[in-house]
C-alpha cells in the first residue's frame, strides 16, 4: 500500500502540487471514511435499535476477534485481496489522489487483515449513531492517512528508505496482531460490563 | 530444536498470551466500572472505546503493504 501511495507523496517535483495532491488524497479519505461510519450508524439504527441482543452479540464478536488475533483461534477474516492497480496514477492531478483516497477510505475495497477493521464495523453499526460512526470513521482516516505520510516523510519519498520503512513495518505484523488483540480483549471487557448495568 | 520443547514453548506462549488477554479484557471492564461510578453516561464510554478501535484499525493497515 504504502509504496503505491508513494508517488502520490512525492510524485510531483513542484511542492505546491504535492501539497495539494497531498491534502486531496487525506480529505478524501476522511470523508469517505466518516461516510460510510455514517451509513453504517444509519443502518444499524434501523435494524438493531440498540437491541442488547446486538450489543451481546458484538460482545461475543469481540472477543472471538481478540482471539483471532492473538493466534488462539483460527478464523479468515472476510476480506478482498485486492489492491489498487498501478495504472491509476495516470490520473494525473486530482484524479488519482481521490481515487486512492476515496477506495481507501471505504476500507472494504482492499485488504483488512486485522481484525480491528471488523471490529470496527460491527461497532459502527451495533451503536447504531450517525455521528459516532462518522467519528469514528474520522479517526479510522486520520490514521490511516497519517502513517503513510509520516512514513513518506521520515524516508523523503520513493526510495530504498521507504522500502526499508516499510518492511520494518510489515515484518513486526505480528506485533500489530497482538497490539490489535489487546485493544479487542479492552473493548470487549467495556463492553461485557456495559451489558450487564 | 526438539519438537517436543518447541512444542512445549508454544504451548507456554500460548498460556502467558491468553493471561495477557484475560487481563486486558479485565482492565476494560474496570474502566467502564470506573466510568459508571463517575456518572459518565455508557454511551459516552462506549463511544470512546469505538473511537480507540477505530485508530488502531486505521494504525494497522499501514502493514497492508
Amino acid at each position: 500500500m504504502i509504496l503505491v501511495i508513494g508517488p502520490l507523496v512525492k510524485g510531483d517535483s513542484r511542492q505546491r502540487m504535492w501539497t495539494v495532491q497531498v491534502a486531496t488524497y487525506v480529505v478524501t479519505l476522511i470523508a469517505t471514511a466518516a461516510a460510510s461510519g455514517a451509513v453504517l450508524g444509519f443502518i444499524g439504527a434501523q435494524l438493531f435499535d440498540r437491541l442488547p441482543a446486538a450489543f451481546g452479540a458484538l460482545a461475543v464478536l469481540t472477543v472471538v476477534l481478540a482471539l483471532v488475533e492473538v493466534g488462539l483461534l483460527r478464523w479468515h477474516l472476510p476480506q478482498r485481496h485486492w489492491q489498487m492497480p498501478r495504472d491509476w496514477l495516470r490520473h494525473r492531478g486530482f484524479g488519482y489522489p481521490v481515487m486512492f483516497g476515496a477506495t481507501i477510505g471505504v476500507g472494504v475495497l482492499t485488504r483488512a487483515p486485522f481484525a480491528s477493521f471488523h471490529a470496527m464495523l460491527a461497532w459502527q453499526a451495533v451503536m447504531g449513531s450517525i455521528g459516532l460512526g462518522a467519528l469514528m470513521g474520522m479517526a479510522y482516516g486520520v490514521a490511516r492517512a497519517s502513517a503513510p505520510i509520516i512514513s513518506a516523510h521520515l524516508s523523503d519519498g520513493l526510495g530504498t528508505a521507504l522500502v526499508q520503512s516499510t518492511w520494518w513495518v510489515v515484518q513486526r505484523e505480528r506485533v500489530w496482531h497482538l497490539l490489535n488483540g489487546i485493544s479487542l480483549a479492552l473493548a470487549a471487557g467495556a463492553i461485557v460490563r456495559a451489558l450487564l448495568v | 530444536m526438539n519438537e517436543d520443547v518447541a512444542g512445549r514453548i508454544a504451548g507456554g506462549a500460548r498460556i502467558r498470551i491468553a493471561v495477557a488477554l484475560l487481563a486486558c479484557f479485565l482492565i476494560g471492564y474496570m474502566l467502564m466500572t470506573a466510568a459508571h461510578s463517575a456518572n459518565v453516561a455508557m454511551s459516552t464510554t462506549l463511544g470512546v472505546a469505538g473511537l480507540m478501535l477505530a485508530v488502531v484499525a486505521g494504525g494497522s493497515a499501514t502493514c497492508t503493504a
